[in-house]
């Protein structure tokens, strides 16, 4: 039993069919890609896994339980955790504010009246998983700045790390690279692999960056105006040549 | 130091506030108000050898415009003939402080304070449609006199509104329903805001019909403060067949309700408003206020032929406030200054607030020279007067004409307290 | 059923009024995405032009209809979009709806100083006379009604055409989606945008002189309740649809006549019925038609390209900074609050007395919207909640107003609650919705009632035992405020606080961590309505008495622009707009009294710049010459000595 299946999903903006009856899989601890040229659906396709969009048709299962309608929060409390295209983090507070109120949210121990007789402080627990985190990241010296001071770079990590706190089996990863340039590229890709090795989290990956793509997962899908073109081991679809003329839009 | 520690140490601390709150609270009661005429500080304040200073709160800005500053006129003009004559017992009367309460309940009882406290007048002259001063100038058993619309006017018996300081607001009276019985109908309607005062007039109104015999075809206090939808209530004034529609609301929603009445083509239907009897409501909307009737419990500013103290009081007005619209607020100004006057010359030369107000207090038949039926000031700080009389004017071509009236004099009176009926009865001598 | 077709020709009037402002609403939310709030404000002004020309100044009637409509009304129009909301158009839809807000509070405060607050009776007619009537469907409709009708469905009609078939219509419609994707089509989005409100303003125009001969006197607030139905026209026409809209005006028109005729009259249905009418549609199309929902903010595909914010003017971590901050409140405090005693004495202390009163009522809306960014337009009906119920507890059962205080406290608290649970899940301008819609039904049949309000005479709050003194009372009134300060505070750091800066930053990450929105802004929403009601039972005691006309829906309206130009994220912002409340209409008073009326206009206009200054416009300038402080100290020190 996989841990996420999504079957048969299909999206329409007005005219636009933007996903149409898509299925993928993810195992537990996988590693998988989703590939595709601009406007092929890769977002919207997280969106309706991640439960901001209703798919019009299809079932996306997790972890044995039919998804259905549930909101975002639940979805995340389930074990789900994603990364944005475009990064969306907490203006105006530390990268390790960030860390910590994913934790708090995590342990859902906090409540208004701990809050009201000043118990609402970090505990010493919670400091202690932030640290490692941040270690794991590579992030420790820059976390006590504000998030708008960091460089794109440390910001798509400080956005991992509050996916990772949240400890989710499987983790939506929305072009991370997108802005990088190739030392942060890589530097992320590293720290990828060490969480796949540490904590066993799946991965589902959208990416632009082909190299990023051929190091950190072992499954391929490509997308193409909302149709799944090939799927399968990484090497092998991106030798297949009709991916090649979607992308690069010539007969090999 | 631990964080652990210090966290614990600050929520001991504030967890001793809470609870030092609570044994407060838990302690304590509420102060008593006071009041009375307990011959407490201020008895002599505003009072010099030359002259007295008194004060004035009224409603000069505010939501519901502009009738209720006039108050002042008629309280200078009473005194400009009485200092003309060398004042009472040697002193002139002086309006020295006025201030606007804005029709704003918290400023109200600011600026009474700043009468009390700060100008320290003798005592104080006040109308406005919000009267929460009242309660904190009954404490301070300042000597007050003003326009009884509020309830406040009831807080003690130094407050002296201008026809007595009670209202009864849902009691039941004979005036409307023998109107209707005039006009030559059996059927009636009353209309209101949801507004507490206004829905409770409506209510006695509603008393009053069902007492006397007089069918209400509508009773709705539901209308909005600013709505402009009466067609529900005037199709059902139309269905009903009622030939009089009394209100319980300001010129606003009076003229909505004829303006409706107008649109249905239900001329014969009559109505009677609360306020609105001064020239400068009339010019605005002269042809929505044809035939309205208007039940005053004062001489008509028309009838001065045949009450002098009105001619005096419109000759007063001449001479000093030339320029200005005659307003009812002027008149009780006037009627009020006169009570002032009467109870400092009984005070004497030693004069006090208590014993002005103790002079008031025994006075039983005060009309202030036959403008208004007389008042029991033994009773009618708490209940109503002995006599229940109107006079009533009705806008005809475009002039306010008074009508009804009977024996020389342009009022009509019941029976009081606790008529049974709507016969009428002699209206005795005014003096 | 002749009846019932009598109470629906006498609602096609209003309804049409209704749907002429929902098109100029639609027009200007579909172009810039605001909710024009001061649409009503326009048409008013546009009113009292015509009223000024033709009944003061003697103007022939078309000329007065030509100035007031043609050209007042688009110009009206063209000076919002060019001085506000164009700036705003890419910004947040709370930030768009504050600004609105402020126009709503400031302008008939303007307008007031300019046109007089004279009683003006007998609004002249636009059109048709209303001296002529006609029969129509069996029923007899005057000049002016039958006007009216007849404007509405043409100007539906045309503007319709427009929007379908011309290019600039479709370009109105790109606008709002992505201002940056329209220019880089070679197409001005600016001048798009500047067209749909100078249309608008045509159109608020017309409403306002139709709308104006239906009453008798031409009063600002007619035109605030307009614009109530004229959004839940809107609503029905989810936006888009202006046939719909047209039909969603008439459902309202006819529907308010229709249940005032039939409504059992005084009966608690009618009261509470037919004053929100127009509300309770439209809070109920918010709750139920999904189309509605669905529109969250629209991020522009390309808002990557605009430069950004620019950074807040002064860094909080500077310890200078927080020691001259600190200095300055030392002497600053004691300055202002005893000072002025030696030239007022007593009242000022009562000045005071009630500035720290409202502070405490303020601090509601720092819990609320500085922590959780939300909207609430409730918040002084909040603290009638407990001003009633403090009074209630000492009346009947003699009960301490401290207890009452905190019992207050608490019932606020769980109506504050009960009033967020449909509206949370919505957010947004929409919980703004909800929570006017409450104060209006508060003011209109909640705080009538006579166990509640007490009717007439209202209900008596005395003092405590042993705080009945000025001074006794005012350092009661400092302590609660610390008490709430301290629980502002305390929230903000805590768990909740927590949350809610992470919603703030991006409600959909916090969501993906496992935040639930609707918790998180709920707990916020009770305890602000606590603090409310725990400062409206102190107000109550303050001023000995309150009734049920005090705390009506526009104070709720300025007190959150007056907070949000102080600074809404600061207790001190709270303080600051509490003191202001108190002692700016007193020194007006005092010394330039002509200028009491724009008392409103003064505290409005800090929403007008939240766009660029979230942090408060007082807030902005003190950082500022903070900054510059520092910048001269900076000099200093580098200067040889």
């Amino acid at each position: 039993m996989a841990l996420l299946e999504a079957t048969g999903i299909s999206k329409r903006f007005g005219g636009i069919e933007a996903l149409s009856e898509l299925s993928l899989f993810v195992d537990a601890g996988d590693a998988v890609g989703l590939v595709g040229p601009n406007g092929a659906g890769k977002t919207t396709l997280f969106n309706c896994l991640l439960g901001l969009l209703r798919p019009d048709t299809g079932r996306v299962i997790f972890d044995g339980r039919d998804l259905g309608g549930m909101p975002i929060h639940r979805r995340a409390r389930f074990g789900i955790g994603r990364t944005f295209q475009r990064m969306e983090l907490f203006t105006e507070m530390t990268g390790r504010e960030h860390l910590l109120v994913a934790e708090r949210a995590r342990r859902r121990d906090g409540a208004l009246w701990k809050d009201l007789l000043n118990r609402g402080g970090p505990s010493a627990d919670e400091i202690g998983r932030v640290d490692a985190t941040l270690d794991l990241l590579g992030i420790t010296d820059v976390a006590d700045l504000p998030v708008e001071a960091l460089s794109m770079g440390h910001g798509r990590l400080v956005e991992l790390g509050r996916a990772l706190m949240t400890e989710p089996k499987l983790l939506l990863l929305d072009e991370p690279s997108s802005g990088l340039d190739r030392t942060e590229s890589l530097a992320l890709s590293g720290v990828l692999a060490r969480v796949q090795d540490e904590r066993t989290t799946a991965i589902l990956l959208v990416e632009h960056d082909l190299d990023m793509v051929l190091r950190s997962v072992s499954r391929l899908y490509v997308l193409d105006f909302g149709v799944l073109i090939a799927d399968g081991p990484t090497a092998q679809v991106m030798a297949d040549a009709g991916v090649r003329r979607a992308y690069l839009g010539q007969a090999v | 130091m631990s964080q652990v520690a210090t966290v614990r140490r600050r929520s001991s601390r504030f967890a001793a506030l809470v609870v030092g709150v609570a044994v407060v609270a838990a302690a304590c009661g509420n102060s008593k108000t006071t009041g009375g005429t307990a011959a407490g500080p201020g008895q002599t304040d505003g009072v010099t050898a030359k002259e007295i200073d008194v004060g004035a709160l009224v409603a000069k800005t505010g939501l519901l415009g502009n009738q209720y500053f006039p108050l002042t006129y008629g309280v200078q003009a009473y005194f400009n003939e009485i200092n003309a004559t060398g004042g009472v017992n040697g002193r002139l009367l002086k309006l020295t402080k006025v201030h606007d309460d804005a029709t704003n309940p918290t400023r109200s009882t600011a600026q009474a304070k700043a009468l009390v406290e700060v100008d320290k007048v003798f005592a104080v002259f006040a109308s406005s449609p919000i009267f929460p001063a009242g309660t904190y100038l009954a404490q301070k058993a300042v000597p007050t006199f003003g326009t009884n619309f509020n309830a406040e006017w009831n807080s003690g018996p130094t407050l002296f509104g201008h026809n007595g300081s009670h209202n009864d607001y849902t009691g039941a009276f004979p005036f409307l329903p023998w109107l209707a019985k005039q006009i030559g109908t059996t059927t009636a309607a009353s209309i209101a805001y949801t507004v507490a005062s206004s829905a409770d007039c409506s209510k006695g109104m509603v008393n009053s019909f069902n007492k006397f015999g007089i069918k209400v075809g509508l009773a709705d206090q539901s209308l909005q403060f600013g709505a402009s939808d009466v067609s529900g209530d005037i199709q059902r004034i139309k269905e009903s067949g009622a030939g009089l529609v009394a209100t319980c609301m300001d010129p606003s929603g009076n003229t909505l309700i004829a303006k409706g009445l107008r649109q249905a083509g239900l001329t014969n239907v009559k109505m009677a408003w609360p306020n609105g009897y001064d020239n400068e409501t009339l010019a605005s909307y002269k042809d929505l206020m044809e035939g309205v009737y208007f039940g005053l419990q004062h001489v008509p500013f028309e009838s001065a032929d045949q009450v002098p103290e009105m001619k005096h009081f419109l000759d007063a007005m001449k001479r000093d406030y030339p320029n200005e619209p005659l307003r009812e607020t002027m008149l009780f100004g006037w009627i009020n200054a006169k009570l002032f006057v009467q109870g400092l010359k009984a005070a004497g030369k030693d004069v006090t607030r208590k014993k002005v107000v103790d002079a008031i207090n025994k006075i039983t038949n005060f009309s202030a020279d036959g403008l208004i039926p007389p008042i029991d000031w033994t009773k009618q700080h708490t209940g109503n007067g002995p006599y229940d009389c109107n006079a009533v004017v009705q806008v005809q071509h475009g002039k306010f004409v008074p009508v009804f009236g009977t024996g020389g004099t342009p009022f009509v009176c019941f029976n009081s307290p606790n008529a049974t009926t709507t016969d009428t009865v002699p209206v005795p001598k005014f003096s | 059923m002749s009846r019932f077709i009598t109470f629906a020709v006498f609602g096609l009037s209003y309804g049409c009024v209704y749907s002429l402002a929902a098109t100029g609403l639609v027009l200007t939310f579909r172009t810039s995405g605001v909710f024009n709030m001061a649409f009503g404000a326009q048409a008013y002004g546009s009113a009292a032009v015509y009223y000024a020309a033709v009944k003061e100044s003697h103007w022939n009637r078309w000329a007065g209809l030509l100035l007031a409509v043609v050209v007042v009304g688009p110009l009206l129009g063209f000076a919002l979009d060019r001085v506000l909301f164009r700036h705003i158009r890419t910004a947040p839809q709370v930030v768009k709806l504050i600004t609105a807000l402020g126009l709503l509070v400031g302008i008939p405060s303007v307008a007031q100083f300019f046109f007089g607050t004279d009683n003006k009776p007998n609004p002249p007619d636009a059109f048709w006379s209303s001296h002529t009537f006609y029969r129509f469907l069996g029923s007899r409709i005057d000049g002016n009604q039958l006007s009216i009708i007849v404007t509405a469905v043409a100007v539906v009609v045309a503007l319709g055409l427009f929007l379908r078939f011309t290019s600039i219509g479709l370009q109105m419609r790109a606008v709002v989606e992505s201002p940056r994707m329209v220019q880089l089509a070679g197409i001005n989005a600016d001048r798009v945008g500047t067209t749909a409100w100078v249309l608008s303003g045509l159109i608020a125009g017309l409403a306002g002189v139709l709308l104006a001969p239906t009453h008798t006197a031409l009063v600002d607030r007619d035109f605030t309740l307009l614009l109530v139905a004229a959004m839940a026209a809107a609503a029905f026409g989810r936006l888009i649809s202006l046939p719909l809209t047209l039909l969603g005006g008439l459902a309202v028109g006819v529907g308010q006549e229709v249940l005032a005729g039939y409504l059992p009259l005084n009966s608690v249905w009618a009261k509470g019925l037919r004053p929100s009418f127009p509300f309770l549609v439209l809070v109920g199309l918010l709750l139920f038609l999904p189309g509605l929902r669905q529109r969250r903010d629209t991020t522009d595909p390309l808002a990557a390209c605009d430069p950004p914010t620019p950074a807040l003017a002064a860094s909080h971590g500077d310890p200078r900074l927080r020691r001259i901050n600190r200095v300055t409140a030392l002497v600053g405090i004691p300055a202002i609050v005893f000072l002025p005693m030696l030239a007022y004495h007593h009242t000022w202390l009562n000045v005071m007395t009630l500035g720290v009163v409202f502070s405490t009522i303020m601090l509601s809306i720092t819990a609320l919207t500085g922590l959780s960014g939300q909207i609430s337009l409730c918040q002084f009906s909040l603290a009638g909640v407990g001003a009633f119920t403090a009074g209630q507890l000492a009346t009947r059962y003699d009960l301490s107003v401290l207890w009452g205080i905190l019992i207050g406290a608490a019932v606020a608290a769980a109506v504050g609650a009960l009033i967020s649970l449909p509206a949370l899940r919505l957010g947004g301008v929409y919980l703004a919705l909800a929570t006017l819609a409450f104060a209006l039904m508060a003011d209109n049949f909640l705080f009538p009632l006579h166990w509640v309000g007490g009717g007439q005479s209202g209900v008596q709050i005395p003092k405590p035992v042993g705080f009945s003194g000025e001074w006794a009372f005012f350092f009661l009134s400092v302590v609660v405020l610390a008490i709430c300060g301290g629980i502002v505070v305390l929230v903000r750091k805590g768990t909740t606080g927590q949350y809610l800066a992470a919603l703030r930053g991006s409600e959909t990450a916090a969501a993906t961590i496992g935040i639930s929105p609707a918790r998180a802004k709920f707990t916020v929403f009770a305890v602000s309505a606590g603090i409310a009601g725990a400062g409206g039972a102190l107000y109550g005691s303050s001023v000995t008495s309150v009734n049920s006309d005090q705390f009506n829906f526009f104070l709720s309206l300025a007190f959150m622009v007056l907070v949000l130009t102080t600074g809404v994220r600061t207790v001190e912002g709270a303080v600051n707009a509490g003191i202001a409340f108190a002692v700016i209409p007193f020194l007006l008073d005092k010394y330039a009294s002509n200028f009491n009326v724009l008392v409103f206009a003064l505290f409005a206009y800090g929403s007008l710049t939240y766009a660029k200054h979230p942090e408060g416009i007082v807030e902005f300038q003190k950082r500022r010459s903070l900054a510059a402080i520092t910048r001269w100290l900076d000099r200093k020190q580098v200067a040889p000595t």
